[in-house]
């Protein structure tokens, strides 16, 4: 036999014992579905799904009901109806059983992801110099607003990646601040009003360690500062590219902590904000013209953030 | 799987040079074969199919090759069924759904989009493979008989996914009968973990502040944050290219291959004809070879030249991205070496310093529109190089951005010019290179790993938001 046959015939069989490999490989090695992602598919499960948050307990019934609900009544609330500031607010009510009666916000989950409905506790306009002694605690979405749409003598202790877990390693990064640790911002004055942003990047931790962490955070502002009104401002939602390729950092999961957060709401010195329904589009995702990577707004769209904290404040 | 991560670094490459070193003379290029194929399936792990793809390719070019060999006749007709096949193939995966949305354009027409996601390095092994097969109709190369010596040239991981470009001629010899001596496979070892140092060290620090401003929105920012923004780029373009090139290269040496330079210092180039003779070289090799050359080159006239030469250009665009603005990429690339063919070449060439000058403006300008898909964006982005876009939301923006990535941008600068590589050369030659090249690639090699592990250690640290 000459040398090319050789080699044909060498090369067939090497097909041929690849081919047979991977058939058997397909047979009994790789042949299990490859398991769901929540995360990871394109189109959510259809979910509906309507929770209910109390003061204390959350509540998920399962049941198909309306894709919009109506902002609740509060014990300690003075405002009811819609919110007109927001267009997807829409007017119809929860046809579902709501068994809870102090509930703060109602959240319908969408298929894509939640709308959250901000308790407004009859909060009004800011007077001048409203935000002087104001602190804002947060993560890049905090930074963020520190540098596109200053309050120009408001403290800022924020940094990129901030969550509860490393508040006490972290220095800030943003004018004022920067190079300090949390400790010495929070001990450099007597803040009147103390506004918070946490969460998204703690995502992916021990739930109920997060959620520990934040109650600790609060109670340790509210030692520091006994006279603040503590903000706590829900997580900006992602986009739906974003969302999707994440089983972690998705808008379920941002929801779920939200409603948390809006929880810890006492309407008497902590209050809930949620500017979601300023970047969301319809299907409560970040707009995606909103943003490049998903998670940050444009620059210039920290205006509309600013404008309303300046329209959702508590006077006393 | 990329060359800078654990599971390559730590895993996949040890072993892999482990076993080939052990294995006996004739089961190399077995082994080599094996391990690209594990390391392709590990990329494709979501798209198996893709790993189906490439082997039937490899296979499908075996025949046509063995048939183009063995029939003088229909050699053509061969050629044009394997060339069909392969660009088809690309064409498939990556243009059609480019044509589809721009064909939708026109009325009545609603064509649906195929969604296809691109097979791993599918740019780069159509112009190997394709190269084979026309150097086999030409003559210039022998048919490959074995299939596992012609799947090693195919597969062969460290140029199988970003280059360089090998051209079976390049390898042939090496394929059949190489050695692997102690000195080569240390030198090829340094050229790699210079290669994941210019990488992980240079590349993906300056990468951080393109996309800053991405995240920012371009109108958003200052003149000169714009300005830092695409000197940026093209200093982590460079880097991660040529140091992705540069660890195939090491990698090659290393197996006992020596694959074709890919880049040569284009930073310090004074023309854009000199530039694309010293960026991708392999690339500028492939579309002289089979297409400005076959197609008559400057032989045919000076009319026929600027026609060739635009359509290699429109072509290298085009290879670049299915999208407008690598087409017209291309176009920029092709107006400004047609001018320097015709007036100003030979001047700048003489005149280094004006050459230079030249340059630092044309390359962040021709990289603007590789950089940005969206042509309305590129218009943001210009107005804002040369400020008159709308005013900065943050006008001190830059000096925030010089704090975090100023040492990059010099440190870059520095390593876009020969410096440090004729002080490696010079310390390489010296006698005390023993004491000083293993802390050297020490240092490389640690802190590269710190970056990655910095960028893994938490798992959820690659969202830091």
């Amino acid at each position: 036999m000459n040398k090319q046959n050789y080699q044909i015939i060498k090369s067939i069989l090497a097909i041929v014992l690849c081919v047979a490999f991977l058939w058997t490989g397909k047979k009994f090695i790789w042949n299990q579905e490859p398991a769901e992602e929540p995360g990871l598919s394109p189109d959510y499960p259809p979910i509906a799904e309507i929770t209910v948050t109390s003061t204390t307990t959350s509540t998920s019934l399962t049941s198909t009901t309306t894709t919009f609900a109506d902002t609740t009544t509060s014990g300690t609330g003075t405002e009811t109806g819609t919110e007109t500031d927001f267009d997807t607010t829409t007017t119809s009510t929860v046809t579902s059983t709501t068994t809870t009666a102090s509930a703060t916000s109602t959240t319908v989950t969408e298929p894509g992801g939640t709308v959250t409905i901000p308790q407004t506790d009859g909060m009004t306009d800011a007077p001048e110099g409203y935000f002087d002694d104001a602190l804002f605690i947060g993560d890049s979405r905090m930074v963020g607003l520190a540098l596109y749409a200053r309050f120009p003598n408001a403290t800022y202790f924020a940094s990129t990646g901030l969550d509860t877990y490393k508040i006490d390693k972290a220095t800030s990064e943003v004018e004022g601040t920067k190079g300090q640790k949390f400790a010495n911002v929070l001990a450099a004055k007597d803040y009147g009003k103390v506004y918070i942003m946490l969460g998204i990047n703690e995502l992916g931790y021990d739930r109920n360690t997060t959620k520990q962490n934040f109650m600790n955070l609060v109670s340790r502002i509210k030692t520091a500062c006994p006279d603040a009104i503590i903000y706590i401002h829900g997580n900006l939602h992602v986009s739906h590219k974003r969302a999707d390729r994440d089983s972690i950092v998705n808008n379920v999961q941002i929801n779920e902590y939200n409603s948390f957060l809006a929880s810890l709401a006492d309407h008497v010195t902590t209050f809930y904000l949620d500017a979601n329904p300023l970047f969301d589009a319809e299907d409560g995702y970040m707009r995606s013209d909103y943003t490049n990577d998903g998670v940050h707004p444009f620059a210039k769209h920290y205006a509309a953030w600013k404008e309303y904290l300046m329209t959702h404040v508590i006077v006393r | 799987m990329v060359f800078s991560s654990f599971d390559f670094l730590l895993w996949f490459f040890p072993f892999c040079v482990a076993v080939y070193l052990l294995a006996r003379k004739k089961a190399k290029n077995l082994v080599l074969l094996f391990f690209s194929i594990v390391f392709y399936a590990y990329g494709a792990l979501e798209t198996p199919a893709y790993l189906y793809l490439i082997l039937i390719s490899v296979v499908v070019n075996w025949v046509i090759g063995i048939l183009i060999g063995k029939n003088n006749k229909g050699k053509k007709f061969f050629l044009t069924v394997g060339l069909l096949w392969d660009f088809g193939c690309l064409f498939v995966f990556k243009y059609l759904d480019f044509f589809i949305r721009n064909l939708n354009h026109l009325p009545l027409l609603h064509l649906p989009l195929t969604n296809l996601i691109l097979p791993l390095g599918i740019s780069f092994f159509t112009f190997q493979i394709a190269s084979y097969l026309i150097d086999v109709y030409r003559g210039d190369v022998q048919v490959e008989y074995d299939l596992v010596d012609l799947g090693t040239y195919i597969l062969m991981f460290p140029q199988l996914i970003a280059g360089p470009i090998v051209r079976f001629s390049d390898v042939q010899k090496q394929l059949h009968k190489r050695r692997v001596t102690q000195k080569a496979f240390l030198d090829g070892l340094q050229i790699f973990v210079i290669g994941l140092g210019k990488k992980v060290l240079l590349a993906n620090r300056l990468a951080g502040l393109w996309d800053d401003l991405q995240n920012v929105g371009y109108d958003a920012i200052s003149v000169r944050a714009a300005w830092m923004g695409i000197a940026a780029y093209s200093m982590q373009l460079y880097f991660d290219f040529a140091g992705y090139s540069q660890m195939a290269i090491g990698m090659g040496k290393m197996f006992g291959f020596k694959f074709p330079k890919n880049f040569d210092h284009p930073y310090l180039s004074t023309t854009m004809t000199e530039f694309w003779r010293r960026w991708h070289m392999t690339l500028g090799t492939w579309f002289k070879e089979y297409v400005y050359f076959p197609l008559g080159g400057n032989r045919k006239g000076r009319g026929r030249m600027y026609f060739n030469m635009f359509v290699v250009w429109t072509l290298t665009g085009f290879w670049h991205g299915a999208d407008w603005n690598f087409i017209l990429w291309g176009m920029l690339l092709f107006c400004l070496l047609a001018l320097e063919k015709t007036f100003y070449g030979k001047f700048l060439t003489k005149h280094k310093a004006l050459g230079h000058l030249y340059m630092l403006f044309w390359i962040p300008m021709s990289w603007l529109l590789f950089a940005i898909s969206d042509l309305k964006q590129i218009g943001v982005y210009l107005s804002k190089l040369y400020g008159y876009g709308e005013p900065a939301i943050f006008p001190t923006d830059y000096a925030r951005y010089f704090e975090i990535y100023g040492k990059w941008l010099i440190l870059g600068l520095l390593f876009c010019t020969a410096l440090p590589e004729n002080l490696y050369k010079k310390i390489k030659r010296s006698r005390y290179a023993p004491v000083l090249i293993i802390p050297i690639m020490a240092v490389i090699l640690g802190a590269s790993f710190y970056c990655i592990y910095k960028g893994m250690n938490d798992p959820f640290m690659y969202f830091r938001f």
